[in-house]
Order: structure tokens, then C-alpha cells, then sequence
């Protein structure tokens, strides 16, 4: 009976074991990806924005902005490796109530890794052009380092720093920041009048982009869940003299957005963290000591006093 | 002693098997359509 019991747990213990060093090595790595299916909605809200409006052909200061940003996965476009997503970003100045601008991008990416790929219809408004870097999510186990990350306005990758820790929620994240220093980036034609220069009836200026973007990142996910955007992009002659605000504000994350973002992100944290250290160490302690256990029961055997029978009993027994 | 091996083996082969199948299912959670979206009012958010 004790041999049976033995056995019985022995092979228990392996079971236990071999699940536990599975789980964390293979199975973990297979589960452990960005989802296909996403679909969040986050909120950027300045205040004290200015921008240049189009239908009433001068700067607004001043103004409330509100970016709303519903991402959704492209479940159709992705694989195994690969998730597809599309962001649409709508900015609207709710001071005077009307709509500042939108922008689609549609970006392929490495489900474990977060880089950006090449796939099937990526798109920035009207680039479809390669994009590198990352975009919507950060790697799992983000490091303490810099990393790259596409840049919607400038139209390619650029370097995001490791900015220091700091708490989200109550959630540890680290924080980045892309630094953009002015620089030109575009051309843009328009009538003189618009930019005081009255004597010409269309002028071609240099478009300048200047950012400090920054981004809270979960680590252990890779998701960001906070972010600010100050932004300034300015028309500017040939002299470099100043001819226009397009666009100046600071956006950063409403408080709703990120509770929504942390809520959503604890949830992912705990699932991680579960298949990759909790229950991996608890099945393979469980399945050791059980192992240890049933193999001593089985193997053990009782001194047989000298008695030839009681040898030759003992001897087929543990055989 | 040959016993206790073919239970260790059963047991690990057992494992396998069953990480194999948890890891098909569990990556299949995440595949599917996303939820449905809500109605959304762009500006009020």
C-alpha cells in the first residue's frame, strides 16, 4: 500500500514539476502577447490651447482641447505573432465647439515586443509609408533604457529616453520622454495675407515642430498608461522669423482616462505575473516535494532482521 | 525502481500534454473579435 501511495505521488510530483517549468518556459511565452481584440478610448484634455483654424482663418488662444483616441484591433489583419490595430484621434476645441482635426493610423506590430512591423495597409493619416519603432504598446518588460517610437508628426522614429520611476495610481511605472528639439520637418503654401505679409499673394513657409512628449509605462505589461503631449508647430520664413501658430498646448491624460488605463492594466499585471512567477514556482515546489516524498516511500524498504524469507519478500517487492 | 520511473514519466508526459493544450487555449483568448464598442460622444469623454 505504501509502495502504491509512493508511486502514485511520485508521478504526481513529476506532473507538478514538469507543469511548473513549462509554464514559466513555454506556455507563459506563447500566452504572454498583446491582444488582437484591444479596444480603449482615452482622453486628452488642454487647457489654454492655440491653434490655427481654418474655417475662421486666424489663430484661437486660449481654448479648451479635447483629443479623444479610440484604439481597436484589426482581429482579421493579425496572427500569432503579429496584431494589427487602428487608432482614430479627434481633436476638438470645446470652447467654441467645433472639431479641430482628426488623424487614422493603423500600425502592425510584434505582439511580445511591441516594434513596429510591415504588414498590410499601415497608415498615418495619408503615409503609408514604413514605420519603425514602437507605437501603441511598449515591450513586455520594458527595461530602463531608451527606446524608439514613431513619431506621428515628424513621420519616422525617434529616440525616447528612460526618465526615472514614478507611481500611476498607485501602479510603479517608468516614465519616458521624447524630446524634439525645433526643427523644420515641412513646407506649407499659403495665402500672404494670412501671415501679414500682404504683398504676395501666396508665400511658402517652413513648417517647425518642437515636442516633449512623455509616457507612463507599465514595465511588467508594457502598456502605457499615462501620457502628456506639449506640442508647439509654428510657420516660419526664410529668416526664421516666427509667421504663424499652428498649434501650441500641453495635453495631457484626464484622470478618468487613467484610472480606466490602470484598472485595465492591474488586471493584465496580475494574469502576467501569475503565469510567470506565483503559480510556476508554486507547482514545481509542490511537485519537488512530492516527487521527494513519493520516490523515499517507494523506494524505502524495511531492514529484513536476517530473516532469508523476509529478504527474498522485500527484495521482490521493491522490484 | 522501474516503477517509479514509468510513473515519472507518466507524470511528466502528462505535463506536457496539458501545457501544450493550456497554452493553445489561453492564446486563443485574446483572438477574438473586440468588444463591442459602446456609443461614444466625441468631445463629452
Amino acid at each position: 500500500m505504501r509502495r502504491v501511495a509512493g508511486l502514485v505521488a511520485s508521478g504526481l510530483g513529476a506532473f507538478l514539476l514538469v507543469s511548473g517549468i513549462l509554464l514559466r518556459f513555454y506556455v507563459a511565452g506563447q500566452v504572454v502577447r498583446f491582444p488582437l481584440n484591444e479596444y480603449q478610448i482615452t482622453t486628452l484634455a488642454g487647457k489654454d490651447v492655440t491653434y490655427f483654424s481654418p474655417s475662421l482663418l486666424k489663430d484661437v488662444t486660449g481654448v479648451a482641447m479635447r483629443v479623444t483616441r479610440t484604439t481597436e484591433g484589426d482581429v482579421a489583419a493579425g496572427t500569432s505573432s503579429r496584431a494589427v490595430w487602428t487608432q482614430f484621434s479627434y481633436s476638438y476645441d470645446a470652447t467654441n465647439g467645433v472639431a479641430y482635426k482628426s488623424l487614422t493610423q493603423r500600425s502592425a506590430f510584434d505582439r511580445r515586443t511591441g516594434t513596429l512591423i510591415a504588414c498590410c495597409g499601415e497608415t498615418v493619416g495619408t503615409y503609408t509609408g514604413r514605420q519603425d519603432g514602437l507605437a501603441f504598446v511598449w515591450p513586455h518588460g520594458t527595461r530602463r533604457t531608451s527606446y524608439q517610437i514613431f513619431d506621428t508628426t515628424l513621420l519616422k522614429p525617434m529616440v525616447v529616453q528612460y526618465a526615472g520611476r514614478a507611481t500611476i495610481d498607485g501602479l510603479p511605472t517608468y516614465r519616458f520622454v521624447e524630446r524634439v528639439p525645433a526643427g523644420q520637418f515641412g513646407t506649407q503654401k499659403l495665402p500672404g495675407s494670412l501671415v501679414g505679409l500682404h504683398g504676395q499673394p501666396t508665400v511658402t513657409l517652413d513648417e517647425y515642430y518642437q515636442a516633449a512628449n512623455t509616457y507612463w509605462v507599465d514595465p511588467v505589461t508594457g502598456a502605457v498608461v499615462d501620457t502628456s503631449e506639449d506640442q508647439k508647430i509654428t510657420l516660419r520664413d526664410s529668416s526664421g522669423v516666427q509667421r504663424l501658430v499652428l498649434f501650441q498646448g500641453d495635453l495631457p491624460m484626464t484622470a478618468r482616462s487613467i484610472q480606466s488605463l490602470v484598472r485595465s492594466d492591474r488586471a493584465k499585471r496580475a494574469d502576467i505575473e501569475a503565469i510567470t512567477v506565483t503559480v510556476p514556482a508554486g507547482l514545481a515546489l509542490a511537485g519537488a516535494v512530492l516527487l521527494a516524498a513519493g520516490s523515499w516511500l517507494s523506494l524505502w524498504r524495511r531492514k529484513p532482521d536476517g530473516d532469508p524469507a523476509a529478504a527474498e519478500y522485500a527484495a521482490a517487492e521493491a522490484w | 525502481m522501474t516503477r517509479l520511473l514509468i510513473a515519472i514519466v507518466i507524470g511528466a508526459l502528462l505535463a506536457v500534454g496539458g501545457s501544450f493544450l493550456t497554452a493553445t487555449y489561453l492564446a486563443g483568448t485574446t483572438d477574438s473579435t473586440p468588444a463591442n464598442a459602446p456609443l461614444y460622444n466625441y468631445g463629452t469623454g
